[in-house]
């Protein structure tokens, strides 16, 4: 686009000198190229003519030569002189290999060779040969090539002797060396002759190995055309050569031999001049273009330039510059189109300059819009900014209402009970901030709040006397012309209003008013959210202290000072007071017990009697909140003591609330301050939530100490209980045992014979005081075991073993019963270390419980190695227990079902026992029971049980 | 400064492409049964041929020259230590077996033989014209010529009827040729007494054998070996006053009577330019084996006075050289 133009003048004018100049060499190529055609073809057959008769001369030198001996009279010389003869004609004609003299009859009389023996009179008859009757006929004979040892090619020539007797003689002549005639014939520079015979057959080439190997020269085109073709003398053709390479081929006969003479040129050589010519050409060609090139160029810059300034003229007036105006001195139709172009543009330029005033108007109007719409949101900005303080967006409201209610001066006046308070200022003129006025209808101001509607005032030298007195008389002296009072309304109350004032006279604008309306309302939505934020953080401060307390309650449960502190510490912090007091009650008396803040307090130890002079002691006695804003104030008799304090302890307010329980009061808080004053309800509620939070903490740490103290003395007693136990068994053990010892003597007759009634006594006593030591070795067990006396005895065990133990022991009661007893011990267990004895004992008794409580059926104990631990499984098919009973039976003195199993025996103490035991090699025991199918019994203990795990003494 | 840079750097190209060209140079391996005392200038012939396709001993192509001094038996180490080096063409000269020695040795190497047998008869090549595999050469052809060198000592010597036969019956089909040369001697009317040589000791014992006074001439068969010897054999025929026709020309330049054969140094050149044209990437199958194109006759009249002789005329019409 952009270089178009100049690209398409300089294409087209190079494109038409390329044209020209490539039809003038093509023309020149064609010529060159067939001039030189005609003139190569040309050469060339004036050479194959001329190698024709250079070879046809050889031949008939030859000939020639054998002439001198074919006279009519040679066939009768004696042989010697014609051997003579031929001797000779070999000598001078080396081509000739052999010669051969055949009489008039056609028998061969003398032959005389080269190779091979000289022979004379041989009379061999040669009649019918071609050679004798061709040469008879004809005088000369010319054979076809033939090759000797099918390399060498021969010619037979024959030659007729004159006269009637003359014979013939015949001649064999080696072609190889006509190899000479053709190298000699130079055509060109690579061009070359070979000669071809009758049938194709190579007779003579430059390379002598060709002719050797009888190449057959048929497989060319221009051999084939030219054996084929009638005419003698035919046209130089277009052809290959044996290689394959193009050449150009003329060709000529020797009619004497029929054989055909080729002449070969290479085309690459023929061409040669026509590539010449074309370089030539083509360096004509780049030439003329690059002249042609300059010359276009040249031309169309010309032309194009101005063009150009024109359309970058264009550019710059499409681009805004309307000042911009061309300059073209071309003279011609350029020029003329330039000058309509500029007068254009000033047309253009001059409505352009209408429009921008009237954009500028709109714009200015729009600006100002967006200016005070930017206020506003700058005012909301700040609002949403400062949840919390109020000052902000007073600032920002007064400087707002300033700078675009068109006011050089602004204030902020609230409302304060029955006054006014100037609270923000901004401005140029006087400044009476914090000044108070009178809420009347004196200044504009007052009137605005109080009809709650806006007042203007355009110029104050024209109010009618008497009206906004105080106004007139501040603008005077201010000396200010126009004010303007909005009022701030919230919720229909005016809580204040926005002033605003100029020294000259002119009213405010509809808009500006709306305006200032505007940023009143906002000033009073930032107000009311400051209050609303404020109340809300308050509440949840309180909320949070009492929820610290409890806290402190939970933290500690044991002692009461930390809570009283803490309580101390929330009063002053959320009831307005920097001082704070909790006391006690001590029957008839009180003292302090915490205390936070800078003022003097009664020392812990001091007692006082409970009196109504004091208002600590004063809210327990009446058990209600003494409420003090001023102390000087009350009377001095009945508050004696609190005068007196409160001038040693230099507080003049207080406030005391009783800590209520069961409606009796135990002790109060009491707030203390400098400054009289009357405490807010709020204070006071919050104070005695805080007296009831002080209760609480002092219920619980009385009430805990409590449970402690009873908690403690039940141990005692359980430790009494079982070292009874314990003591009890052992006494109780030494008279059995020797019951047992006597009785079994007794029995053995050792006292002498036993009377069958007595017996029967005996054994019973036996029977039973077995049972009974039983009994007590368990009581024993378990006792030692609750009073932490038992220790375990860790050694190495093998599981195995203490398996087989277990069931020798119990196979013969299994047996009895008739219930099958297995074991199923997985194999490699490891070796195990506990208390072997303890857990034997716990394995037996697992097993004797089983076989005791199955009737039909079997019992097997398993054991297996899980983790690091051993898994002891005893399986019956009993009776079962009963879900609700499964846990029971690992207490002391548990039976299932009593009744049924009372008469099993048993102390109902194995069990609990073997839990206790288990428990004490950090394991576990468990059951797993249906009713009616049986019960499996787990214990699952640490393979390696630490020493150290001994119990408490 | 830039002008001495560019000669440096020109001068460092030459001998960089210097040494390139000794790396790359083709070899020819030259084998040859004879020796250099007898065919110093049929190398030179050799040399001259190849230069026909622009090779040059030492400049472009490296010739590794061996003679086995008429000791065929050495011919194969010979070949095998110049087939080690590697060469593109291997030229076996000198002697029938030398070719057919190079033809054992080697089934890849291009092979350039001269043989004085026909190729064909002796295994060499199957067809003069159209050959297969690696072989190609020249040949003397003077086993024909064997037969008519008996015919022109007979037209030298008419009274001649004992003729003694110097051969080499280790030359590939000798009795083939003895056997046509004793056909032509009796067609001549002439009696052969052969005379076989293996060594140089065995010509002389040959020449001792000789009946005295009962051999009116000789004739050297063409044999690699025996023209080797070619000083002693001259040296035996001259003390015995022997006239003899030999199988090249050779010999009668250095006294023999009368030669009959073809121009070797021509045949020479031939084996040369056909190195050159394998060297240039010609294949041997492509090259026909070649015979020569002229026999020549000569005879020393020197020689002939001193033996007495007188040489009919038309010998010295027949001669193509004739030494005075």
């Amino acid at each position: 686009m952009k270089r178009g133009l100049f690209f398409k003048y300089v294409t087209l004018f190079v494109g038409l000198v390329t044209v020209v100049l490539v039809i003038n060499a093509a023309l020149d190529l064609y010529f060159v190229y067939q001039d030189n055609r005609r003139a190569s073809i040309d050469v060339q057959r004036e050479k194959a003519e001329a190698a024709s008769q250079k070879i046809e001369s050889f031949v008939r030198e030859i000939e020639h030569q054998i002439g001198w001996v074919a006279y009519p009279q040679w066939a009768a010389l004696p042989v010697e002189q014609r051997r003579f003869e031929y001797v000779r004609l070999l000598r001078q004609v080396p081509a000739i290999t052999e010669l051969t003299q055949l009489d008039r009859n056609g028998h061969e009389q003398l032959k005389v060779s080269r190779l091979s023996m000289d022979v004379v009179g041989s009379d061999v008859d040669r009649s019918a040969e071609p050679a004798f009757t061709e040469a008879v006929a004809n005088k000369v004979y010319f054979g076809p090539v033939y090759y000797r040892k099918e390399s060498e090619p021969y010619l037979s020539m024959a030659v007729a002797h004159g006269g009637k007797n003359g014979g013939v003689t015949v001649a064999e002549i080696n072609l190889k060396l006509i190899l000479d005639v053709i190298t000699q014939i130079r055509i060109g520079k690579d061009g070359y002759a070979y000669v071809v015979d009758r049938l194709g057959r190579l007779i003579a080439h430059p390379d002598i190995s060709l002719v050797l190997r009888g190449t057959d020269m048929n497989r060319l085109e221009q051999v084939k055309e030219a054996r084929e073709s009638a005419a003698p003398t035919e046209q130089v053709a277009r052809a290959r050569d044996l290689s394959g390479r193009s050449v150009l081929s003329a060709h000529a006969e020797i009619p004497a031999l029929n054989w055909i003479v080729f002449v070969e040129l290479p085309s690459t050589e023929v061409l040669k001049p026509v590539f010449d010519t074309g370089l030539r050409d083509l360096a004509l060609l780049v030439l003329g273009l690059l002249i042609a090139g300059g010359a276009a160029a040249l031309l169309a810059r010309r032309m194009v330039v101005p063009i150009r300034v024109l359309q970058a003229g264009a550019e710059r007036i499409g681009g805004g510059d309307l000042g911009h105006r061309l300059s073209i001195k071309t003279g011609d139709e350029l020029e003329a189109l330039a000058d309509q172009f500029n007068r254009s543009t000033a047309a253009l330029q001059d409505s352009y300059e209408t429009l921008e005033q009237r954009v500028e108007d709109r714009t200015t109007e729009l600006r100002e819009s967006l200016e005070q719409q930017t206020a506003t949101a700058g005012i909301l900005q700040v609002i949403s900014q400062s949840p919390t303080d109020v000052e902000p967006v007073l600032n920002a409201v007064v400087s707002a209402a300033r700078r675009f209610c068109g006011a050089d001066d602004a204030t902020i006046v609230l409302r304060q009970g029955s006054e006014l308070v100037l609270a923000k200022h901004e401005g140029t003129l006087e400044q009476f901030l914090g000044t108070r006025l009178p809420l009347d209808s004196s200044t504009t101001a007052g009137r605005a709040v109080l009809e709650k509607r806006t007042f203007h005032i355009s110029n104050v030298d024209e109010v009618a006397p008497g009206e906004y007195a105080l106004t007139v008389d501040l603008s005077k002296r201010a000396n200010v012309r126009a004010v303007l009072s909005v009022p701030m309304l919230r919720e229909g109350e005016a809580i204040g209003c926005i002033l605003l004032r100029k020294p000259t006279a002119t009213p405010y604008a509809p808009r500006q008013i709306e305006l200032a309306e505007t940023f009143a309302a906002q000033a009073v939505i930032a107000i009311q959210n400051v209050r609303l934020f404020t109340e809300l953080r308050e509440s949840l401060e309180q909320q949070t202290a009492t929820g610290e307390i409890l806290h402190v309650i939970s933290q500690s449960p044991t002692d009461v000072a930390p809570v009283l502190a803490a309580v101390a510490k929330a009063a002053v912090r959320f009831c307005g007071s920097e001082d704070a007091v909790i006391a006690l009650r001590y029957g008839d008396f009180w003292g302090a017990v915490a205390h936070e803040g800078p003022m003097d307090v009664l020392a812990p130890d001091v007692r006082l009697p409970l009196t109504r002079e004091t208002s600590p002691s004063r809210a327990i006695v009446d058990s209600q909140t003494i409420h003090l804003p001023d102390i000087q104030a009350l009377d001095p008799v009945d508050f004696a003591a609190a005068h007196k304090m409160g001038k040693q302890m230099g507080f003049r307010a207080a406030l005391a609330a009783p800590m209520l329980r069961e409606g009796l009061a135990i002790g109060s808080i009491a707030l203390r301050r400098a400054e009289p004053g009357a405490f807010t309800p709020r204070q006071i509620e919050l104070l005695e939530a805080f007296a009831a939070q002080a209760v609480i903490a002092i219920e619980n740490v009385r009430l805990f100490t409590e449970i402690q103290e009873k908690s403690r003395q039940l141990e005692v007693a359980s430790q009494h209980k079982s070292q009874f136990l314990a003591n009890m068994s052992h006494e109780l053990r030494t008279p059995l045992n020797a019951i047992l010892g006597y009785t079994e003597m007794m029995v053995d007759g050792l006292y002498g014979a036993v009377p069958e009634k007595a017996q029967g006594v005996l054994d019973r006593v036996q029977a039973n005081g077995r049972h009974l030591l039983g009994l007590i070795n368990d009581v024993l067990d378990l006792s030692k075991i609750e009073a932490g006396q038992l220790a375990l005895a860790v050694e190495p065990y093998s599981v195995a073993d203490m398996v087989t133990t277990v069931l020798s022991a119990t196979e013969s009661l299994a047996r009895t019963k008739g219930i099958a007893l297995g074991s199923a011990v997985a194999p490699g267990l490891p070796t195990g270390s506990g208390d072997a004895r303890r857990l034997t004992q716990v394995l037996l008794n697992l097993v004797g419980n089983a076989i005791k409580f199955t009737d039909q059926g079997s019992v097997e104990v398993r054991a297996a190695h899980v983790g690091d631990t051993f898994e002891l499984s005893v399986v019956d098919s009993g009776f079962g227990i009963a879900p609700e009973d499964q846990k029971k039976i690992f207490e002391e003195f548990q039976q299932v079902d009593s009744s049924s199993t009372r008469k099993k025996g048993g102390t109902g103490l194995g069990l609990s026992i073997s839990r206790k035991i288990v428990e004490l090699h950090g394991g576990a025991i468990t059951v797993e029971s249906e009713i009616g199918k049986g019960s499996t019994f787990k214990v699952t203990i640490p393979v390696h049980v630490v020493a150290a795990k001994e119990a408490a003494p | 400064m830039r002008r001495r840079d560019l000669l440096v750097l020109s001068a460092a190209t030459a001998g960089m492409a210097a040494q390139a060209r000794a790396q790359t140079m083709p070899r020819i391996a030259y084998v040859s049964g004879r020796s250099l005392a007898t065919d110093a200038h049929l190398l030179v012939a050799f040399k001259e041929g190849l230069k026909t396709s622009g090779y040059v001993d030492g400049r472009n192509v490296t010739i590794d020259v061996r003679w086995a001094d008429g000791f065929y038996d050495r011919v194969p180490a010979l070949l095998a230590e110049l087939i080690a080096a590697k060469p593109d063409v291997i030229a076996a000269v000198g002697g029938n077996l030398v070719g057919i020695a190079a033809k054992k040795a080697t089934a890849t190497i291009p092979v350039v033989f001269s043989a004085g047998a026909d190729p064909t008869q002796i295994g060499l090549v199957h067809n003069l014209g159209r050959l297969e595999g690696n072989l190609t050469g020249i040949t003397l052809w003077a086993g024909e010529l064997d037969v008519k060198r008996l015919d022109l000592l007979r037209a030298l010597l008419p009274g001649a009827r004992t003729v003694a036969l110097l051969m080499n019956p280790e030359n590939p089909r000798a009795d083939v040729e003895l056997r046509q040369m004793q056909e032509a001697a009796k067609a001549l009317g002439m009696e052969l007494a052969v005379m076989n040589a293996r060594s140089t000791s065995d010509i002389g014992r040959a020449f001792d054998a000789l009946p005295p006074g009962g051999i009116d001439a000789l004739s050297v068969v063409a044999d690699a070996f025996l023209i080797n010897r070619r000083a002693r054999i001259l040296e035996l025929a001259a003390a015995r006053k022997l006239p003899a026709i030999y199988p090249a020309r050779e010999f009668v330049e250095d006294g023999g009577l009368a030669s009959y054969g073809t121009r070797w140094a021509d045949m020479y050149r031939i084996v040369g330019s056909y190195a050159g044209r394998i060297l240039k990437g010609a294949k041997p199958s492509d090259l026909p084996v070649q015979r020569p194109n002229a026999y020549e006759l000569m005879i020393n009249l020197k020689t002939a006075r001193t033996l007495g002789l007188t040489v009919p005329p038309i010998m010295l019409a027949r001669a193509d050289e004739v030494l005075e």
